[in-house]
């Protein structure tokens, strides 16, 4: 298993070359660069930036050298608008106190993943064993609710709900520390000067209070097609004979389902795991935008919109590696639930 | 077991190695440090009359600061951060402000400045003539420097000298009489040489003060200075304690201790948090106005500010386009005229403005300079009968099919290139179409990436697009800045960049050159004005393009709780920071 794991890591080695030349000549080939914009102002200020850029450069030399760079020195090049490297730009600018764009992806994407699955997947079961009666619909108009709604579109009036509707922003109280006064407010991580602060129980809940925002947006579609994923894996283990036959043998209901049926509906959906991480990073970039999210992908977005090149190839590797991993973990969990399955 | 726990101690270090990143601060005693003979803030120019010091001030900004560089800084939303950490020595209306004093020399060469005495930068030390001589010398006039003020410091394909006299005095001698000297020394923030010479020397300049830098390590002359940024959330401002403005009783200014800009992409989402109190300034779109007008019981103040005539909203057509029948067309005034009467600028301003602009005939330069509402000038109102005259006139007769047609019988038609994403830009170009489909000329309208405009624009020479409606902003100030656009040579002169070569130049170009080339040298503001009135005149005539409209400024603050708010500089950063206070 181990080797089998080893040596699909190893064929990502390639896999990345090839996603890294398409990213490089998909940044590449765009109309315009970093630069254009400047010859708005002022064509030498425009020759200035081209060439300290080396985006003049003819197109395999600059690929060879990012190429270089990232193999010799983990340098993935820098940030053309932020004068810092790519690393530091997507990832770890920030710090302890207001957390750096990797913390807060990773935060937001596995806590929206950990919720999402710990509410769908207890109301794919509920709706399984009460299939065909109102709660089952109910449940149902709740996932296609889920599916159908665009989580920009749910983002926007969901702030619109808070401020128009409930006036949150009259809810103020006054900080243990400082005596600042705060009112709660929408979009960000933090309300007023929190987000430099030290951390504290206050900042904490401050936080929780924007955080449900964001992974109702984020996992709304998720949970839908989790839990009616759910749903449909045990109807089909409960029709099986296996669970006929428990039936037939006075098993009592409970134990039929949690015992017998239940543990064979999981095995596809534990296996499946691995497919929705990608998903959630994903999931967290339409939020990111309007929720304002200070996520690596509102970093990526960013820098798609100024054409800051090295950034995007960065950011796009980024999400590659995410979702060859996230395969990975899903054929791994898949031979860990399913003892039918070895990797040799 | 065991190795589990190493795996998630591991995790947690990578953890703490990624959040923990360096983040410098300010030692925090605000101790009060005023120059000898500060400036003096008078009452008559605060609205509300003096406030009290103390309080916050939210205002979100568009996005993150790129470089806190004032001099390479090139868009708003550094700007935005950096006009409030920095200032000049004098303003554009000739008020000394870092200076105490100036003299211009009866040659009108050079200004002799006198810096006022006991200034200190927002760290604490104090400013010296040296420091002038290094901003001007070793920044601005270096070859390595990469700043749009490099420009306007350039007469006669020179710079200025610059000599400290005495360590508070400096004199600034150009090698002829230059108008634009006393616009280029207000445009120019005076940098620290304590903080900057090292980087100067290592020839990275251009790449000091970016946004990873801790705040220690920057100073200026503005009212505030930076205290925390978080990349993606948000810039804090805290007062200047040695800022050097006073008000009449004496309190130091800024009023405010403290200013917060939220980064706020999302315009809807900055509407939604100004409505929702997380703001107190918010400059709003057209659009927004009647939702904000509806708050005004919770105190949201909208103001309306008079058109300025910074930006030239415009739809130029290319001269130099190869098409040859296109080519000629573009070229007659006649043509170009015609299309100035079947602008509807009314009506874009209504269907896309919310009514809030003023149509414009000609080009704008700063408000000093601005002749266009005055009688005799000339103007296009929306008159489709007349532009179908002169499209008779030039022989472009109607087909059957109901477009005009060549004298070769091929159909008048062009492409009209927007910009993608701009609302006001693309609706304005699909009004225009339409009324030009009215008289019988076919322009399709084209939206691309804004980028993808500007390389068809100024890409190549001649450049490849037909027509394009887009928005020329700048130009602030001093009208020596439009330069670029209006002189035949100039580096923006998209419309016929031809005439850079000499040849088949029209009279009106070589006198609108000879004026601008005038003004330039002239110091006499009531010369320079007529100079500025006759080239101002002579382009509107000929409409080399065709002037549109100017927006109206907006703005939107909560009257409860803000004092002497003045507007915001292109709805980016506030007008008059130092006297905002907190009720």
């Amino acid at each position: 298993m181990l080797g089998y794991a080893l040596r699909r890591l190893l064929y990502t080695i390639p896999l990345l070359l090839v996603i890294s030349v398409i990213v490089f000549l998909i940044t590449a080939l765009e109309p315009g660069n970093f630069c254009t914009p400047l010859r708005l102002q002022d064509e030498a200020l425009y020759q200035q930036c081209v060439k300290s850029t080396g985006i003049d450069q003819p197109l395999p030399l600059q690929y060879g050298l990012w190429l270089w760079g990232i193999v010799t020195r983990l340098d993935f090049g820098y940030s053309f608008q932020n004068q810092q490297p790519v690393l530091v730009q997507l990832f770890t600018a920030g710090d302890w106190n207001s957390g750096t764009p990797l913390f807060w992806t990773l935060v937001i994407s596995f806590g929206t993943m950990i919720l999402t699955w710990l509410l769908a997947v207890p109301l794919g079961i509920y709706a399984a064993t009460h299939r065909g009666s109102w709660r089952d619909y109910i449940v149902n108009f709740m996932g296609f609710v889920g599916l159908s709604i665009p989580s920009f579109f749910l983002a926007i009036a969901l702030l619109w709900l808070l401020v128009v509707v409930f006036q949150v922003g009259q809810q103020c109280w006054q900080l243990a520390q400082g005596g600042e006064t705060i009112c709660l407010g929408v979009s960000g991580l933090f309300d007023g000067n929190l987000v430099s602060a030290p951390w504290s129980w206050e900042k904490f809940l401050n936080l929780l209070w924007h955080l449900w925002p964001a992974m109702l947006v984020i996992g709304a579609a998720n949970f839908a097609a989790i839990m009616r994923y759910m749903r449909s894996e045990l109807l089909t283990v409960l029709s099986e004979p296996y669970i006929q036959t428990a039936r037939a043998k006075g098993v009592s209901e409970r134990w039929v389902i949690y015992r017998h049926a239940l543990k064979n509906a999981l095995n596809p959906m534990i296996s499946m795991l691995g497919y929705w991480l990608p998903l959630m990073f994903e999931g967290t970039l339409v939020a990111a935008m309007i929720l304002q999210l200070p996520t690596v992908e509102r970093v990526y977005w960013t820098a798609l919109r100024q054409g800051d090149q090295y950034v995007i190839m960065g950011g796009l590797l980024f999400f590659s590696t995410v979702l060859i991993l996230g395969n990975l973990l899903s054929d791994l969990l898949l031979a860990w639930v399913n003892p039918k399955i070895r990797y040799q | 077991m065991k190795r589990k726990v190493y795996t998630l101690l591991l995790i947690t270090a990578m953890f703490l190695g990624l959040i923990g990143g360096a983040h410098g601060s300010i030692a925090t005693g605000q101790q009060t440090s005023l120059p000898n003979t500060p400036f003096v803030m008078s009452a008559v120019q605060m609205p509300d009359g003096m406030g009290q010091r103390g309080g916050t001030l939210t205002m979100d900004i568009i996005d993150n600061p790129k470089t806190f560089n004032p001099i390479t800084q090139n868009e708003a939303s550094s700007s935005a951060v950096t006009s409030l950490l920095n200032s000049t020595l004098i303003d554009n209306t000739g008020t000394p402000l870092v200076a105490e004093s100036f003299e211009v020399s009866a040659d009108q060469t050079s200004v002799t400045l006198t810096l006022r005495s006991g200034i200190r930068f927002s760290d604490g030390t104090p400013v010296t003539a040296d420091d002038v001589v290094f901003t001007l010398e070793d920044v601005i006039f270096n070859p390595q420097g990469n700043s749009t003020l490099t420009d306007a410091w350039q007469v006669a394909g020179q710079f200025p000298k610059v000599e400290a006299l005495a360590s508070q005095t400096v004199r600034i001698t150009a090698p002829i009489p230059f108008s634009g000297l006393l616009s280029a020394i207000a445009s120019t923030p005076i940098l620290p040489k304590h903080l900057l010479a090292d980087a100067v020397q290592a020839g990275r300049f251009n790449s000091a003060w970016g946004v990873g830098t801790s705040p220690s390590q920057i100073a200026g002359l503005g009212p505030f200075r930076l205290q925390s940024f978080t990349p993606g959330q948000q810039v804090v401002l805290e007062r200047n304690p040695y800022y050097w403005k006073v008000d009449e009783n004496g309190t130091q200014l800024p009023y405010v201790d403290r200013i917060i800009l939220p980064i706020v992409t999302d315009d809807n989402v900055r509407l939604l948090r100004f409505s929702n109190g997380q703001t107190d300034i918010y400059p709003p779109r057209p659009e927004d106005i009647p939702v904000l007008r509806q708050q005004s019981s919770q105190g949201v103040s909208v103001i309306v500010q008079p058109a300025g005539t910074v930006d030239s909203n415009v739809v130029a057509f290319n001269q130099d386009v190869q098409d040859p029948d296109l080519r000629a067309l573009f070229r007659d005034v006649r043509f170009r005229q015609a299309m100035a009467y079947a602008a509807n600028r009314q009506g874009m301003i209504s269907a896309n403005l919310n009514s809030l602009g003023e149509p414009r005939y000609g080009p704008g330069i700063s408000v000093t300079f601005w002749i266009g509402d005055q009688a005799g000038f000339p103007t296009f109102e929306f008159n489709l009968t007349k532009a179908g005259q002169l499209l008779d006139q030039i022989g472009l007769t109607m087909g059957a099919d109901g477009w005009r047609q060549f004298a070769n019988g091929r159909r008048v038609e062009f492409t009209l290139l927007t910009v993608q994403g701009s609302t006001v830009l693309v609706n304005d170009a699909v009004l225009f179409a339409n009324d030009l489909a009215k008289i019988g000329i076919k322009a399709n309208v084209r939206p691309l990436d804004l980028n993808a405009v500007i390389d068809q624009l100024v890409g190549s020479q001649p450049p490849q697009y037909e027509a394009v409606r887009i928005t020329i902003t700048g130009g602030d100030g001093d009208p020596n800045l439009l330069r670029s656009v209006y002189q035949s040579t100039g580096a923006l002169h998209f419309w016929k960049y031809s005439d850079g070569s000499g040849q088949d130049v029209p009279d009106w170009q070589l006198q609108v050159d000879q004026l601008l080339e005038q003004q330039a040298q002239s110091l006499d503001l009531s010369e320079r004005f007529d100079l500025l009135s006759r080239f101002q005149t002579i382009v509107a005539q000929n409409q080399p393009m065709i002037f549109l409209y100017n927006a109206q400024g907006l703005e939107a603050y909560r009257s409860d709780r803000v004092g002497n708010f003045t507007g915001t500089v292109q709805n980016t950063t506030l007008l008059n920071p130092e006297i905002v206070f907190r009720k």
